[in-house]
């Protein structure tokens, strides 16, 4: 359905997307996620005609549209600080670019009850709360028929009792509807609760793109396994393809010479004296609601490593035995 | 006060004869006027704002503030270098004979008037407007793209309505700048409510006729403030905090906005100032320079005596209100000031001459502190304005700060507020002083005999058809007006 071939985009000297290229078919949900100025919300402004691209091009439905104007694209674009026209009502605003013909009853309850925001017709957007506005915003998008809904972290605007709602509802009606969108989202959960495709991005290039679920399976990179954070990373030295790691030497197939490992803190386990992988010392505990932040001193070397866990009643000073199955230790160059 | 508290004593019999008839030409000319000159600016100053915040065409950061220049321009002298332009010995006429033909052009009546003021005041406008599309958030614009709307209807359902507070606050300034107009009206012949208080009083004496046309005009600035406060309150300009500026646009046929952005810069500044250049090579002296010189000294004289008193005024004001915990004083004060700039410089001066005949007939006219009195009374919300915004610039920590480590509030004031304060009191007294450069109706009315300012030379020489030998002090002027020029870029940046 959309294709981004190959674009490129520089402020000066500053390369902001680098030869980037990832398609969406109809129907389904891309999240574009990364770190604070990765690129991320250039692009999205790039396939809403609202940045002009330096290279490649953006097809939809196999036409090249990178020359059309924003006009011309007809893409709902729910911006982050959603951007309500403050001297027009809710009405006004979910028919801002509705023909006066289709501007009919009918369909203003149907965009308002889609959002849940009935009988809000007549108010203005200062008297609506963070939430009520984001309803807005997407009714409004959604009022166009859009061919392409892109949302830019479309949730950072609320605060975070009211966010998990919104995503929620939002969430829903776009799978109700089976609207093609692109979402631009920090959080990188989001992706796992929604998208059908994740697009991971650092310094304007794609690191990795697949699905989301894939991609936290089998991270391509120390980065792409850092970004769904919590990782335990360690360095290692390799030594005849055996690593050398404060967890002791762990025997591993294709080391390269330098190289890092990743163990996600779902696979350690903490176990008893007689079956263990690892040993050492507790030597920080933090209270973390549900869970415990525990940092242990390994016994083999002197270094330490952090971990999040289940709670449990170790203390600080006692001797802690930890099991990793070695099938499931991330090996980067 | 004292036009409406004398407006109250005036014998109405005797204003009967003449008053009656000339009052429906007043409202009719400066109405003409007041329309003319405001669809004028509003069509060049929102025009120009919109393509210079929007759009990408070569040498859009420069027209930024090159179209402010033309504001460096008094309306009379502009007039002036139009008449000599358009006149049978103007360079126009020359060429059209060279041509074969001659054609008479006559700019002297209300379109031309239009034209010449339009085109020097436009920049109030586009000041304004450029603010307003500033302050806009940048993806209210987008959004409305987004949605399948064009630039245009962008333009005319969001960015319109939005920044109509702030332009018509600009629009306001234009009014009162056409309501303060003497020198163009007077030397077109085309008689307004100023016109007619010049005539009332300094060549018929007739006071009260002059104090009841500074009343009507009085009641109409007065509504104005009135329509403005009502607009401000409907003000939904929302920023959002944004950071991210509007990447812009760019424009097909790049060429079309840059001439668009250089007619008004070309017909309003390029164009009178090359005329008077001209003049000052073809007519002028060194007597006439020598002149012009003297009559810069007693500008300059004028310019620092007034500009130190509002702007000493304005500190002390602006401090106390600082200090002071009462709110109905710091909010009723600018408001009360604001009104001293919007009443026209000759409803001033009338207010002045009937304040100095009730205290003592025979100080009229004898020396320059009507005048110094004149300038700070009608500019001092100028300074006030700048030095004010100054003051809350200056966090409050730091008098909690002086005073904790034992600064009473006048060493503090001195020792902390002024030096922080300093390029704004100085930027204050430069506005002050150009203002003051370019006024002529309050010189006009309260000069003493024989004191000549720039302004009142320039237009003396044009009054007498001797407009070349005017060409001197104008491009004084003009030169002194084109410092603030900087000073306003910097403010809406």
């Amino acid at each position: 359905m959309l294709k981004v071939k190959n674009v490129s985009k520089s402020y000066g000297e500053v390369k902001a997307v680098d030869d980037v290229s990832f398609e969406i078919s109809e129907g389904e949900i891309l999240s574009l996620t990364g770190e604070s100025g990765c690129g991320k919300s250039t692009i999205m402004r790039i396939i809403a005609g609202l940045e002009k691209l330096d290279k490649g091009s953006i097809f939809l439905n196999e036409q090249d549209i990178s020359s059309w104007k924003p006009e011309k694209r007809k893409f709902g674009f729910v911006f982050q600080n959603l951007s309500l026209f403050p001297h027009l009502s809710v009405r006004d605003n979910v028919f801002f670019a509705i023909s006066k013909k289709d501007r009919t009853n009918k369909r203003l309850s149907e965009l308002l009850g889609m959002t849940g925001m009935q009988g809000l017709e007549k108010r203005y957007p200062h008297e609506l709360s963070g939430g009520q506005q984001q309803r807005i915003a997407l009714a409004r998008a959604l009022a166009i028929s859009p061919r392409l809904l892109l949302l830019d972290e479309p949730f950072s605007s609320l605060d975070e009792l009211v966010k998990e709602k919104i995503r929620k509802e939002v969430f829903d009606l776009l799978k109700e509807l089976k609207i093609t969108t692109i979402m631009v989202s920090h959080q990188v959960y989001d992706s796992f609760l929604i998208a059908d495709k994740l697009v991971i991005l650092k310094n304007g290039s794609i690191l990795q793109d697949g699905n989301p679920i894939g991609i936290y399976q089998n991270p391509t990179s120390e980065y792409v396994s850092n970004f769904f954070g919590a990782s335990v990373i360690i360095k290692g030295t390799n030594n005849q393809q055996v690593a050398h790691t404060p967890f002791g030497d762990i025997a591993l197939p294709n080391l390269p010479d330098q190289f890092s490992l990743c163990i996600r803190p779902e696979n350690i386990s903490i176990n008893t004296a007689d079956d263990y992988d690892i040993t050492g010392i507790v030597k920080e505990k933090l209270f973390k609601g549900p869970h415990d932040v525990l940092t242990v001193r390994s016994s083999m070397k002197d270094e330490e490593f952090s971990f999040e866990t289940e709670r449990c009643s170790h203390k600080i000073g006692d001797p802690i035995f930890l099991k990793v199955p070695k099938d499931k230790i991330l090996v980067f160059e | 006060m004292f036009v409406v508290s004398n407006s109250l004593s005036i014998d109405i019999e005797s204003l009967q004869e003449s008053f009656p008839r000339l009052l429906p030409l007043y409202v009719k000319n400066t109405s003409l006027l007041l329309i003319g000159v405001c669809v004028v600016s509003l069509t060049i100053g929102v025009g120009t704002a919109w393509l210079v915040t929007i759009y990408d065409f070569p040498f859009r950061n420069q027209f930024e503030w090159i179209l402010i220049l033309p504001l460096s321009i008094p309306t009379f002298i502009n007039a002036i270098a139009y008449v000599g332009l358009t006149d049978y010995a103007g360079p126009i006429r020359i060429i059209l004979r060279w041509l074969g033909t001659d054609l008479y052009i006559d700019i002297m009546d209300h379109s031309g008037a239009v034209f010449v003021m339009a085109l020097v005041l436009y920049p109030y406008v586009y000041v304004a407007a450029r603010s307003a599309f500033i302050l806009q958030s940048a993806s209210l614009i987008e959004v409305s793209r987004s949605l399948g709307q064009s630039m245009s209807k962008t333009f005319v359902r969001i960015c319109m309505p939005l920044s109509w507070p702030i332009i018509f606050s600009g629009l306001i300034l234009v009014v009162m700048e056409v309501l303060n107009d003497y020198g163009v009206v007077h030397y077109f012949g085309i008689p307004t409510f100023t016109t007619g208080i010049f005539r009332a009083w300094l060549a018929l004496g007739d006071l009260q006729t002059a104090i009841m046309l500074s009343l009507v005009v009085l009641l109409f600035v007065l509504f104005l403030v009135f329509l403005d406060s009502i607009i401000q309150r409907n003000k939904k300009i929302s920023n959002e905090n944004e950071d991210r500026i509007l990447s812009r646009v760019p424009f097909k046929l790049k060429w079309i906005p840059f001439f668009i952005c250089l007619l008004p810069v070309f017909f309003g500044f390029i164009v009178p100032v090359g005329q008077m250049i001209w003049w000052s090579i073809l007519a002028s002296t060194i007597e006439i320079w020598l002149q012009s010189i003297r009559f810069m000294g007693n500008t300059s004289i004028l310019g620092l005596l007034s500009g130190t008193t509002v702007v000493l005024l304005a500190i002390v004001l602006s401090y106390s209100n600082r200090l002071s915990s009462k709110r109905w004083y710091s909010k009723s004060f600018p408001k009360l000031s604001m009104m001293g700039y919007a009443m026209p410089g000759a409803v001033v001066g009338i207010g002045i001459v009937t304040c100095i005949v009730w205290l003592n007939p025979d100080w009229i006219y004898s020396g320059i502190i009507a005048l110094v009195f004149g300038y700070s009374a009608r500019f001092f919300a100028v300074g006030y304005g700048q030095t004010d915004s100054g003051f809350e610039k200056i966090p409050s920590q730091f008098d909690d700060a002086a005073s904790s480590l034992g600064k009473n509030s006048f060493t503090s004031l001195i020792k902390i507020h002024l030096p922080i304060l300093k390029p704004v009191l100085m930027g204050a007294f430069i506005l002050v002083f150009v203002d003051i450069a370019k006024e002529l109706p309050l010189t006009l009315i309260l000069r003493p005999f024989n004191f000549e300012t720039l302004a009142t030379n320039a237009f003396q020489y044009a009054k007498d058809e001797m407009a070349p030998r005017a060409a001197s002090s104008s491009l004084l002027i003009i030169f002194v007006s084109s410092i603030p020029v900087y000073f306003l870029n910097r403010i809406i940046k």
